[in-house]
């Protein structure tokens, strides 16, 4: 059974201009202790899916018309603040990706920390402190005590990330939403935090709900990669089968877009033509359709669905007519 | 520097609320104890009015000490008079029972004036002996000798002569006949043995440093203290911010004023702080509708004079200084809650405070652990510039009569009484204008160093 499943997820926001429809049917699950990455340009609504699986969304200009966010049989999007409250910080930890304004300026990281204990749990102050320094520890932090008693300002990017990473772990969560978790630190504090990420992942269990644009940090870390463009997921697969052999011209083009060591050097890198589609335009057809080399009339005419529901069949899913599985 | 600020609000928070040990403080100001009848004069505890019947009863002696005719005896000039015309009376007749016994009774212990209470001591009638009305012709003379420098009695060996100038003296006053002699030699043998006159001068030793004291002040030697010599420039050991128009002492006033001044201005930005930071808060972080319905309430407040307000509020709950605080900080908390709502609405989309929401924490919880302390720097910044603004509106107030009343000292009450008088008298402006100036700064020291003192980002040593 899936921990975390997202089934036709709508989201619309209303802007000046007319309705953007920054989540247009989205559908993945997430099985307890896997990895799914999420990746695509920005604008794809990778992160405006996470936000609506948090129950971020501002009220006022974002609509759900459709879809659902069940977390093990429970409708998210229909929870009472109460309901979600008992689940966000406790059950679904979230890393989001610039420490620097995640952490409360005012407040010592000890008090942040604890306070998701004291919350969630009746843990004793005290108690709730040590737990945070022994989470401190196993983020790999050295000398705990001394970093409750300090503020944010005072640690580093990198160390500060730990302590993110270390407040969403605290009450053991099922699934861990890491929203771009890498993008405000430098090369080398990245591959430590994605090191981090990975083991902790492995030792405690935790499903990893990962958010890129980087498929470099995804190809790393990820079981299994949801690819997005215009607010859909246009591919689903394995994460070793999609670099092997992407089949969406979309996944295609990303990829051959990204510099590869593992490849012959080559002069120029290849470079998607067109634009991305602007906010509040609503394709007939496949979203990537205008900008893709193979592009047929009914890609225009004709929207591409998933053969089948994601949830029933695992492995590589499609929304193209172009790929042969696809029209198979 | 904060230190220095926080330094100077404290001590004048001691001294403005340390009263017994201001008065002690205040009379080693003079030299001689009888310069205390006129350096301690707590404001608005010397007037008596004209209703006061039984001493009004006598017909014109009323008129005769209210020099100024405003229909109260106030003032230490008239005061001092009402005094010595007492003494003389209780001295002269044994049926008078004197006037301040009903004084004391009839007002608070409190509005007692501090002249007559000093005086009153050190010259008990009590204590003087029984002989002490058997006087002889020579002490007397003596007597009046020393009592000439208020009374203009010239120096007189002839008892009878003497007795003809005191009845002129009293008729001058409009007061009845008094036959002084007579009555002063009671059996009529006109002696006095030497140790009564020792005992007498004993006991009369304060009359004559007061008719010295009186003396020093009477500039232009016809006997009375006029308005104008009153009025008396700062002077070492005696008055060293100098008196006002009816001869109260400045620093005495402004010690008292301090009490007052400093109590409204931090309780009114203590409720306006409540009111406002909260208002402020939960508009901004709630926003939408509720963030629009409690703006524009605010909007309306701001369309109201806020003197219509303060008082409606005050004719409403009674006029009391507690009421006083409360109106002025109903009316401040305004732009309190705008400055507080636009911080919240700034940073309620950073991402620490959606990293909350993630954790689970409650909104309350948020809005006050996680939002407010981000918005210390401001607020404690406008708080204290709110002190020196309350001040001065209560100043405002008072001038109108709907803040602290006359007899009570504040120092906005102060200064508009300096500002009328300010080329004759800059003393009366100046010195509260430099105790709130001082204060103000104070207080932005002060809030600069609680700012910095809270503020996590800047590096402490």
């Amino acid at each position: 059974m899936s921990l975390l499943t997202v089934e036709n997820l709508h989201v619309q926001f209303d802007a000046p201009e007319g309705v953007v429809r920054a989540v247009d049917d989205v559908s993945f699950c997430v099985a307890p202790g896997e990895t799914l990455a999420l990746v695509g340009e920005s604008g794809s609504g990778k992160t405006v899916t996470c936000l609506a699986l948090m129950g971020l969304l501002p009220d006022r200009i974002a609509r759900v018309p459709r879809g659902s966010v069940l977390w093990e049989e429970k409708n998210l999007l229909a929870a009472s603040p109460q309901e979600l409250r008992r689940i966000r910080g406790n059950r679904m930890g979230m890393v989001f990706q610039d420490p620097m304004t995640s952490l409360n300026p005012y407040l010592r990281v000890g008090k942040q920390l604890t306070e998701v204990l004291t919350t969630h749990r009746s843990t004793s102050h005290g108690e709730a402190l040590l737990q945070a320094t022994a989470m401190l520890e196993r983020v790999g932090l050295s000398d705990p005590e001394r970093i409750v008693t300090q503020y944010p300002h005072q640690l580093s990017g990198g160390m500060q990330q730990r302590v993110m990473i270390a407040m969403a772990l605290l009450c053991e969560p099922s699934l861990l939403i890491a929203d771009e978790p890498t993008t405000a630190l430098d090369v080398t504090i990245q591959a430590q935090v994605l090191d981090l990420l990975k083991e902790l992942q492995k030792s405690l269990g935790i499903a990893l709900l990962l958010v890129s644009h980087d498929l470099g940090v995804v190809a790393g870390l990820a079981d299994r990669v949801a690819v997005m463009y215009g607010g859909r997921i246009v591919e689903t697969a394995s994460t070793r089968a999609l670099y092997r052999e992407p089949k969406h011209p979309y996944t295609q083009a990303l990829l051959s877009s990204v510099p590869r060591m593992d490849r012959a050097k080559v002069d120029s890198l290849e470079v998607i033509p067109g634009v991305p589609l602007r906010r509040t335009d609503d394709p007939v057809g496949c979203a990537f359709a205008p900008r893709c080399s193979h592009a047929m009339d009914q890609c225009r005419l004709e929207r591409p669905s998933f053969s089948s529901s994601p949830l029933a069949k695992e492995g590589v899913q499609v929304a193209c007519w172009v790929c042969p599985e696809y029209s198979s | 520097m904060a230190m220095f600020g926080l330094m100077v609000v404290f001590l004048m928070a001691v001294l403005g609320y340390s009263e017994p040990l201001i008065e002690r403080y205040v009379t080693h100001f003079s030299y001689d104890e009888q310069h205390l009848e006129f350096a301690l004069q707590p404001p608005g505890t010397q007037d008596i009015s004209r209703d006061y019947s039984s001493f009004d009863g006598e017909g014109s002696h009323f008129d005769v000490l209210d020099r100024d005719a405003d229909g109260f005896i106030g003032g230490a000039h008239e005061l001092r008079d009402l005094y010595w015309i007492d003494r003389f009376f209780l001295f002269l007749f044994d049926d008078y029972d004197g006037v301040l016994p009903a004084i004391r009774s009839a007002s608070s212990p409190q509005a007692v004036s501090k002249p007559i209470a000093v005086a009153d001591k050190l010259i008990s009638f009590e204590e003087f002996p029984a002989g002490f009305r058997q006087l002889n012709a020579q002490f007397a003379t003596e007597f009046f000798d020393h009592s000439a420098a208020r009374f203009d009695l010239a120096v007189q060996q002839d008892a009878s002569r003497l007795e003809g100038l005191v009845e002129e003296r009293f008729r001058s006053l409009g007061l009845p006949r008094a036959d002084v002699f007579s009555r002063i030699d009671r059996d009529g043998d006109k002696n006095l043995t030497q140790d009564e006159v020792n005992e007498y001068r004993r006991c009369y030793r304060p009359f004559e440093k007061g008719a010295e004291a009186v003396a020093a002040m009477d500039v232009d030697g016809d006997g009375r203290i006029a308005r104008d010599e009153f009025l008396g420039a700062p002077e070492l050991h005696t008055f060293i911010l100098g008196t006002d128009h009816v001869g109260r002492d400045v620093l005495t006033r402004l010690v008292y004023g301090a009490r007052l001044s400093s109590t409204i201005a931090l309780l009114a930005t203590i409720v306006s702080f409540f009111i406002g930071v909260s208002w402020g808060a939960i508009a901004g972080y709630y926003g939408g509708r509720v963030d629009n319905i409690m703006m524009r309430f605010v909007d309306v407040m701001y369309g109201l004079p806020f003197l219509f307000i303060v008082v409606l509020l005050i004719v409403v709950f009674g006029r009391s200084t507690i009421n006083l605080f409360i109106a002025l900080g109903a009316v401040q908390w305004l732009t309190m809650s705008r400055v507080v709502r636009g911080q919240i609405i700034a940073l309620k989309e950073r991402e620490f405070v959606e990293a909350a929401v993630v954790m689970g924490v409650s909104r309350m919880r948020i809005v006050f652990r996680h939002l407010l302390p981000n918005t210390v720097g401001p607020v404690i910044v406008y708080s204290t510039l709110m002190v020196p603004a309350i001040i001065l509106e209560e100043a405002f107030l008072s001038f109108l009569g709907l803040g602290v009343q006359p007899p009570h000292a504040s120092w906005g009450l102060m200064i508009t009484e300096g500002v009328k008088v300010m080329e004759t008298a800059g003393w009366m402006l100046l010195y509260p204008s430099i105790f709130l100036g001082l204060t103000l700064f104070s207080m932005n020291m002060v809030g600069d160093g609680i700012r910095d003192a809270l503020d996590p980002q800047l590096e402490r040593d």
